[in-house]
């Protein structure tokens, strides 16, 4: 017997905390906020009852604005965390994640220009995919050498990317002439999900249900692939279709998510690490742990972004910032990688 | 008989793109022996061992598999086939030796499958108990000696179950103990039929364990060529070895052996 197998019990149970974490911050995500809802009446209402505890108006608060933004928070944090899982993967590199290799840099950018031109925001997932791919191809080229990538290249590009993103969001919000969607691109750009509702939650569900299942799917094959592309390829894996596949639903992910949410940091850095910490050794806990773990993180900020500033909202990305750069400095100082 | 050469290079140029390493390469391979490349640094030995193995494609010439162009066939179908055991082998994960050895059969299961049915176990234990790594099975890939990472990418590739071992430099990490235990294995493997084709520095392994031997020489500015071919016995003499490394070696002909030794001959 495997030690892998030895500790199966052990990983199931740490999958069954993780959710019911989930569970107790989506629950808190709800009942707290200007209003207080006791999780007794909230559950009545969720479960399509009608509370008769409740006071007229709180039913609306709870469906029209806190689920569907507690929900939104909970995608998007999935989605991050399983796209920072994908890019670790392909980079063989846990400081991978979407922020820093430019992905999300490249998607927010096309959002602002989506934005700016008023495309209809069913279409933001789409355009945010087409920039976050095309940053992506290009960090990956600057990346590439015989044997994979080259992780300092990806971050320092990732770097240069996200410089030169954020100077034309700069320069689209300064060019716009003070029309009101520039407003909306300052907003959005700090990364929160207030305002979003029902309608944002159907197309970033999907993009994050279909990344997270193919990623399942593929994790047999991202195993393989940890074994160098000239071992994968020996095994019968055909590596560079199974790169742009991995790629893309990475950038998908990430694309959803930042056309829902702004430019929200480090999820997919710490997630990612967080779940290998807790399951060593098998690659779809890992990924299921990642989602879970990545949408506890982005539902708690949330909560503590629209409830712990002084009667205004904090940003969303700026909180998770907080907790990430300490966590990536954490990473590289206990980093056995030779290189960063 | 037409498959009675399992593999076969026809006027084979091996190399990256469109530039050639290695030109003109002609080489027929019998199923159930043994063969090796030799030759100096640089002369291409990996590079035409990965073109054998299709991880990159020809330049030139035709290489055949059982007399059929295998250049269109699915890797996973080639994967059953032919198995390919790089000099180095490392993974970016924590993997115990059997869970690495497992991954050699990947190609027998489906892409999104991670259960192993009764064959996939058969074969891994086999794989183990060939390269003797039972006691190891359980360690991380991460703790283990050069030594044993070569064994387990070799207990790999036997999990993967093929008619074709190719191995580059196999004996580079091992001690004499691991060397001789290589060898036994090699000789065990052709005795049930497997070809097997290796990279090799050593020419007095070669002698030892190789039906014939493809000595590579590389020249000024150009692609290397195809030196010499055939059992060591006749072609590793000391005019050969001169022209392939540039250097006076001393051979000493073992008649109760049937093997050259190959000595520096200071």
């Amino acid at each position: 017997m495997t030690s892998a197998a030895h500790s199966r019990p052990n990983m199931t149970l740490r999958l069954v905390l993780l959710t019911g974490a989930l569970l107790a911050g989506l629950l808190m995500s709800v009942c707290i906020g200007d209003v207080f809802i006791a999780p007794k009446e909230a559950l009545q209402l969720i479960m399509g009852g009608t509370s008769n505890l409740a006071a007229p108006g709180i039913a609306d608060i709870l469906t029209q604005i806190r689920l569907p933004r507690t929900l939104i928070a909970t995608a998007v944090g999935a989605a991050l965390a399983v796209s920072g899982y994908i890019l670790q993967a392909l980079s063989r590199n846990p400081l991978a994640d979407p922020y820093l290799t430019g992905v999300s840099s490249g998607a927010g950018l096309a959002v602002a220009a989506s934005i700016i031109i008023g495309l209809d925001f069913s279409l933001m997932p789409a355009s945010a995919f087409l920039g976050g791919l095309a940053a992506a191809l290009l960090v990956a080229q600057m990346a590439r050498r015989a044997g994979g990538l080259s992780v300092t290249r990806l971050i320092l590009g990732g770097v240069a990317i996200s410089a030169v993103c954020g100077s034309l969001i700069t320069l689209i919000i300064t060019q716009s002439g003070g029309a009101p969607q520039a407003q909306g691109i300052i907003f959005w750009l700090a990364g929160g999900i207030a305002g979003r509702g029902w309608s944002d939650l159907t197309s970033l569900s999907v993009y994050t249900a279909g990344g997270i299942i193919a990623t399942l799917l593929l994790s047999k094959q991202i195993r393989v692939l940890t074994l160098g592309d000239e071992t994968a390829q020996a095994l019968g894996v055909d590596v560079s279709r199974l790169q742009w596949i991995l790629l893309s639903c990475a950038v998908l992910m990430c694309g959803a998510a930042v056309a829902a949410s702004g430019l929200v940091a480090f999820v997919g850095l710490i997630a990612p690490n967080l779940a290998r910490m807790l399951f060593i050794r098998d690659e779809r806990m890992e990924i299921i742990a990642s989602a879970l773990i990545g949408a506890v993180l982005v539902t708690v900020s949330d909560l503590a972004a629209r409830t712990l500033g002084q009667g205004q909202e904090l940003p969303l990305g700026t909180l998770l910032s907080l907790v990430g750069g300490p966590f990536f400095l954490y990473l590289i100082s206990t980093s056995k990688s030779e290189e960063v | 008989m037409a498959d009675e050469f399992v593999v076969q290079l026809e006027e084979v140029s091996a190399g990256f793109n469109t530039s050639a390493v290695v030109e003109g390469v002609s080489f027929k391979v019998k199923r159930g022996t043994v063969a090796a490349i030799a030759g100096g640094n640089g002369a291409g030995k990996s590079t035409l061992l990965k073109t054998i193995a299709r991880l990159i494609p020809p330049v030139k010439g035709k290489i055949l598999v059982e007399g059929n162009d295998v250049s269109g066939w699915p890797l996973p179908l080639l994967a059953k086939k032919i198995a390919y055991v790089p000099q180095d082998i490392s993974t970016s994960r924590d993997l115990s030796v059997e869970e690495m050895i497992a991954l050699g059969r990947s190609p027998h299961q489906k892409w999104w499958q991670w259960r192993s049915d009764q064959k996939d176990r058969l074969a891994l234990e086999n794989a183990i108990n060939a390269t003797e790594l039972g006691e190891l099975r359980d360690k991380s890939v991460s703790e283990i000696s050069g030594g044993e990472k070569q064994r387990t990418a070799i207990a790999m590739s036997l999990a993967q179950e093929p008619e074709i071992l190719l191995l580059d430099e196999p004996t580079a990490h091992l001690d004499f103990k691991h060397q001789k235990s290589l060898l036994q294995l090699l000789l065990k493997l052709k005795a049930e039929g497997m070809t097997i084709i290796t990279c090799l520095h050593d020419l007095n392994f070669i002698s030892q364990v190789c039906d014939q031997v493809l000595c590579l020489k590389k020249t000024n500015r150009a692609p290397s060529v195809q030196l010499f071919a055939g059992p060591p016995r006749e072609v590793l003499t000391r005019e050969n070895l001169q022209s392939a490394f540039e250097t006076d070696l001393r051979i000493i002909q073992d008649s109760s052996d049937n093997f050259n030794s190959v000595f520096f001959g200071l």
